[in-house]
């Protein structure tokens, strides 16, 4: 119900930060989600603020509106949101960045809330969300990694 | 839907390693979701139990149908998505053919499709198994999801349980119009006599289950010679185990129809899944016409029990259709 890829880039952790906390970008990386706006007149990074990301699951369809919010948002180190209600999200993407050599290693990562029924949805099919989950991930990343390093 | 399912028994948790034919039949279990405009998130339809209720996915309640309920908090329409989920199923719940598991199969195929999610069939039928396993904590074999998602004619070899390999039989056109599925008029629920049989396996090593398998490889080889007798016989052998494994596994009812069958020299009979009381018996027949005055005959002997019309099914689990966007 928890896992990560990272990848390397050749770029500053700010830059690649402005990028992965900018929800309105989201589309250009994201595999599932094609388009985010921010809500209630929000208009950037902040703990406790939402948005909302348009997604077409895995892809292929259904095609929905999910509500997030900012769980963590410290600039050239993490960006994090829950997706659902903000006091119990169903599940927390997250962004780590980490200094290293001339650039920085981007983890990102999911942690699925381990209600009942997720983990029932786990045993069932979470083989099959968690390799999504996994491809679609380095997919986002190699899509940063190209822009920041293009 | 399955029947036949000559190895039933050593395809659980105790009775390994498992050997099973069975036998794909429809009518079996339709799944219909649709959008609707809410304002309940999903409505369930249970038309066959005259039952259709709003439910809020994962929130905590009184389940009036726990596998129903249980697949959908599994597997919710994702985002907001509003749904009316219909469930179908022209076969008693109960009847011994695997019910529960055809519809633990068709809902998770169709949710799963409805939410997006790319899944072979081999996995539903995993899925389903671990729903009622491990979401319900029943006992459940593994032949009855299989059957259900790949129709046809199959042999399963169990082990180590769950892991199952499936091999396709071929078709055998004569088999169907010789098959008569009888519903005995009550669900089978022999919950003492199926911990019994458990207990007894746990504690020694029944040779019953050896002959199970034996009838299961038997019948792989009648369908394969295309061998209605043998075929027949498998399915007597079979009978004869389960009755080895338990004297009440085949019950009152089914030694009555068992009775008639055999004044009628039909081929064959099994009393269809674990067994115990209720549940159903299939009958092979010589030819068709044997087949209709068999039933007949069933049909007069007791009002309760009902031939139930069916055909072997050459496909298993089919999802159409998506929903849509909003």
């Amino acid at each position: 119900m928890h896992d990560s890829v990272t990848v390397h880039m050749d770029a500053p952790p700010e830059r690649i930060w402005d990028l992965v906390s900018d929800v309105t970008k989201i589309g250009r990386y994201s595999p599932e989600t094609f388009e985010a706006e921010w809500l209630d007149g929000a208009t950037g990074p902040a703990v406790g603020a939402r948005f909302r990301g348009h997604v077409k699951r895995n892809g292929i369809g259904p095609i929905y509106w999910t509500t997030c919010t900012v769980t963590a948002s410290v600039p050239g180190r993490e960006f994090a949101f829950g997706v659902g209600s903000s006091d119990k999200p169903l599940n927390v993407w997250r962004y780590e960045l980490q200094p290293a050599g001339e650039g920085t290693d981007v983890t990102e990562s999911f942690d699925l809330s381990k209600t009942a029924m997720l983990r029932l949805y786990w045993a069932l099919l979470g083989w099959a969300r968690g390799r999504t989950n996994r491809n679609d991930m380095r997919t986002t990343l190699e899509r940063i990694k190209a822009e920041v390093e293009g | 839907m399955r029947i036949c399912d000559n190895g039933g028994w050593t395809d659980t948790w105790f009775g390994g390693p498992g050997r099973v034919v069975n036998v794909a039949v429809i009518p079996g279990v339709e799944v219909s979701i649709r959008r609707t405009s809410g304002p309940d998130l999903v409505v369930l339809d249970v038309a066959t139990f005259g039952a259709r209720y709003p439910i809020v996915p994962g929130a905590s309640r009184a389940a009036r149908h726990p596998l129903l309920e249980a697949a959908i908090d599994a597997l919710p329409p994702p985002g907001s998505i509003a749904v009316e989920i219909s469930v179908r199923s022209a076969i008693p719940a109960g009847s011994g053919t695997g019910t529960s598991a055809a519809v633990a199969v068709a809902l998770l195929g169709a949710l799963a499709a409805a939410r997006g999610e790319q899944c072979s069939r081999r996995h539903i039928a995993y899925a389903a198994h671990r729903l009622e396993v491990e979401g319900l904590r029943v006992e459940s074999g593994i032949q009855d999801q299989l059957s259900a998602t790949f129709g046809g004619i199959n042999y399963l070899e169990i082990d180590p349980y769950p892991e199952a390999t499936v091999e396709p039989l071929p078709a055998w056109d004569e088999l169907g119009p010789r098959l008569t599925l009888v519903f005995l008029g009550m669900a089978h629920d022999s919950p003492a006599v199926h911990r019994q049989v458990i207990e007894d396996v746990g504690r020694h090593q029944s040779g019953a289950l050896s002959q199970l398998r034996h009838a299961a490889v038997a019948a792989r080889d009648a369908v394969i010679a295309q061998d209605l007798g043998a075929f027949g016989r498998a399915m007597i052998a079979n009978t004869e185990a389960q009755k080895a494994l338990h004297p009440k596994l085949v019950g009152v009812d089914a030694t009555r129809v068992i009775a008639v069958a055999a004044g009628q020299r039909a081929v064959g009979w099994k009393v269809n899944g674990a067994g115990g009381d209720g549940g159903s018996v299939t009958i092979l027949s010589a030819t068709p016409p044997d087949k209709q005055v068999l039933e007949g005959l069933v049909a007069g002997l007791d009002t309760r029990y009902q031939v139930l019309p069916i055909q072997v099914a050459t496909v298993g689990l089919q999802v159409r259709g998506e929903l849509g966007t909003p």
